[in-house]
């Protein structure tokens, strides 16, 4: 525990960690301060008086609204317009041809395209429960849903999970590479506790990572829903009527999730998914920390290992059973994970053949990183310290 | 005791050591040879940084890999290069060391301001390393080394960056420290062994030269060493030593293989004399 502590008192310290969250913060607070949608705001504030469900309620309501300038008025009618006569967008809805045009465009076959064929009948069934719950019946941010769940979901989490995973990566490769940088490699490593400090180690730089990761997060929301207006919608749907996704192959379609989320909780789980992807980034690092002794060199065989993991399941011939599985199973990584981001707890798109292909992807990620992390620390209680 | 049996340490087809055999009990050894003569790599596999291609490594008869933690516990190690944490203060650098030798806090902090005082570091115990000259970090690392009452105390290149009063003192330290555990020093600095060393370890081609106490290891040049001020004069085969200017004159100190030049004057060989003649390139 005292190391531990010593060790975490390391990290803390690092000038370079806390500047580089203190520019990702920035960075984030720019893009935040150019996001604004006053059509947003202005449908979330309603929605605190009209309430967020799409019922007779809800109409009642809406008709008692009063606009106090011109601009509120024009905004309100379009609110009317577009909440006027919806319906249901999972009632009769079939998924069952999404499959078909993946499997057709992708070339799959056998066990992927069965796999691909079965996630979709499983898609259905969560469909059909949609509809009898009148799930996409819900406001949302009406006509400005996609713009701001995009915002959210898609850029301001995705730059949240990269910065995380820089930074937790950085802080994995400073603790481990921190005796090395310090050319304190032979003195560390030959005390009683040896090669074992890596333990201490590597749980001081997870619990730095997820402090910087929840630090970034914490300040990037509070700016963001301090700048944005929420108050009437948390408990939308993210499923609802107005919210789609655009997909090039199978075209403009319903946001379906595999469970029912509303913005609070699809927020959290988006949340908990990322801390996961930056542990699994944390064990990548940690493993080719062990590796590469230098930290410089660690992050650039990290880089090329990933940038290798996105390309080649482009370059492997797709016509053959091995170029599926390639690209298949390398979904399942945590840099197409990271990609794809915006799909979690999704369908996914014409890439993902797997039903709940993010925490799938997650559990085998975690479970061949810690096989990868217990064979490097095998090499690394071995390695000759030249 | 330690036993070194039959070590070879190999770097691809590079060989550092070759069938290496020794024993180490109470006393000071030193271990000498030119720089790339296998001392570090030996130090290391000491320490358990380096692990040997063939042959073992035991500790009262157990092979330290096995012992672990158990041995890492009773050794002291100053590493050649000696690397520290700039922005710490020899106290904070002594401390987290302390916790990784397994030293209880509050004997930690106790221990590393007996250690820092003995070596004459207690004024600028709170001071941050960043401006401490190559002798204070030396001795930091020197009192580091002592934190857990080692019972191996391992010094590769000790003295580098100390000047000669230091030097003095360290060796006092070094033979005071000596009297109830193996103290192995390398060096290349000949004077440092000789007067502190029971016994003196070389290393040639890679190869165990000699293990055996200064004065045995002198012994081997008895009646060869010679000193004249005309070496112009020697016709014989010689080796020169080393050469001293006064009054406008040169004194050559050489070996002579071949009897006693009739121009030159028989004097008592010196380690020194051993290490330039052992290590000689070649012979004029």
């Amino acid at each position: 525990m005292l190391i531990y502590r010593y060790e975490l008192k390391k990290l803390l310290k690092s000038a370079a960690v806390w500047g580089f969250i203190a520019v990702c913060l920035l960075f984030n607070i720019i893009i935040i301060s150019n996001s604004g949608n006053a059509y947003a705001d202005f449908v979330s504030t309603v929605a605190e008086d009209t309430g967020y469900i799409l019922d007779q309620s809800f109409y009642e309501k809406l008709s008692q609204v009063t606009a106090s300038d011109k601009k509120a008025k024009y905004y309100l009618e379009q609110l009317k317009y577009e909440t006027d006569g919806v319906t249901d967008v999972f009632e009769g809805y079939e998924v069952k041809d999404i499959a078909d045009i993946y499997i057709n465009v992708a070339g799959l076959s056998g066990f992927f395209a069965k796999t691909m064929r079965d996630k979709y009948t499983a898609l259905q069934k969560v469909v059909e429960e949609k509809a009898e719950r009148d799930e996409s019946l819900t406001l949302y941010f009406a006509g400005a849903t996609h713009h701001r769940h995009n915002f959210l979901f898609g850029t301001l989490t995705g730059w949240l999970f990269t910065e995380a995973v820089l930074v937790s990566v950085l802080l994995v490769l400073l603790s481990i590479g921190y005796e090395n940088i310090h050319g304190t490699e032979n003195l560390v490593y030959s005390t009683k506790k040896g090669r074992l400090v890596l333990r201490p180690k590597f749980a001081a730089s997870v619990t730095v990572g997820f402090l910087a990761y929840a630090l970034l997060a914490l300040i990037t929301l509070v700016v963001y829903f301090s700048k944005t207006e929420y108050g009437g919608v948390w408990r939308s749907s993210v499923s609802s009527l107005f919210n789609y996704r655009v997909d090039l192959i199978a075209g403009i379609r319903p946001f379906v999730t595999w469970y029912s989320f509303n913005i609070l909780t699809y927020l959290m789980a988006m949340l908990a998914m990322g801390a996961g992807v930056v542990l699994c980034f944390m064990l990548m690092a940690f493993s080719i920390g062990m590796l590469v002794r230098n930290s410089y060199m660690a992050f650039l065989v990290l880089l090329i290992a990933n940038g290798v993991n996105v390309v080649l399941p482009m370059q492997v011939s797709q016509t053959l059973p091995i170029g599926l599985a390639v690209r298949c199973f390398s979904i399942l990584s945590p840099v197409w994970l990271w990609l794809k981001q915006g799909i979690w707890f999704t369908d996914g798109d014409i890439d993902i053949i797997w039903p709940h292909f993010e925490m799938f992807g997650l559990c085998m990620s975690l479970a061949v990183l810690t096989v990868l992390c217990l064979l490097a620390t095998n090499y690394f209680r071995k390695r000759d310290f030249t | 005791m330690l036993a070194v049996n039959h070590v070879t340490k190999k770097y691809g087809k590079f060989v550092a050591l070759e069938d290496i055999t020794l024993e180490f009990t109470r006393g000071v050894y030193g271990l000498l040879s030119p720089n790339g003569g296998g001392k570090t790599t030996l130090i290391k596999m000491l320490v358990t940084l380096l692990f040997p291609t063939c042959g073992e490594i035991l500790w009262e008869g157990i092979e330290i890999t096995k012992l672990g933690e158990q041995y890492r516990d009773i050794i002291g190690y100053l590493p050649q290069d000696f690397g520290y944490y700039k922005n710490q203060t020899p106290r904070q650098f002594l401390n987290y060391l302390a916790a990784l030798k397994g030293i209880d806090r509050n004997d930690a902090e106790r221990r590393a301001t007996e250690f820092l005082q003995l070596v004459s570091l207690g004024d600028v115990m709170d001071k941050k390393m960043r401006k401490f000259s190559g002798g204070m970090i030396q001795r930091v690392g020197i009192a580091q080394a002592m934190l857990n009452d080692p019972k191996i105390l391992i010094l590769d290149e000790p003295t580098s960056g100390l000047d000669p009063k230091e030097r003095v003192r360290f060796r006092n330290l070094i033979s005071e420290l000596s009297k109830d555990r193996i103290v192995i020093l390398s060096t290349h600095i000949v004077s440092d062994v000789e007067t502190i060393a029971n016994r003196v370890i070389m290393f040639k081609d890679h190869k165990l030269f000699c293990n055996d106490s200064p004065s045995n290891i002198c012994r081997t040049l008895s009646g060869k060493v010679y000193e004249t001020w005309d070496i112009k004069s020697v016709t014989q085969p010689y080796f020169p030593l080393t050469q001293r200017q006064e009054d406008g004159r040169t004194l050559v100190r050489f070996v002579c293989e071949t009897g006693c030049p009739t121009a030159a004057r028989q004097v008592t060989p010196n380690l020194e004399d051993v290490f330039l003649y052992v290590y000689r390139d070649e012979v004029i």
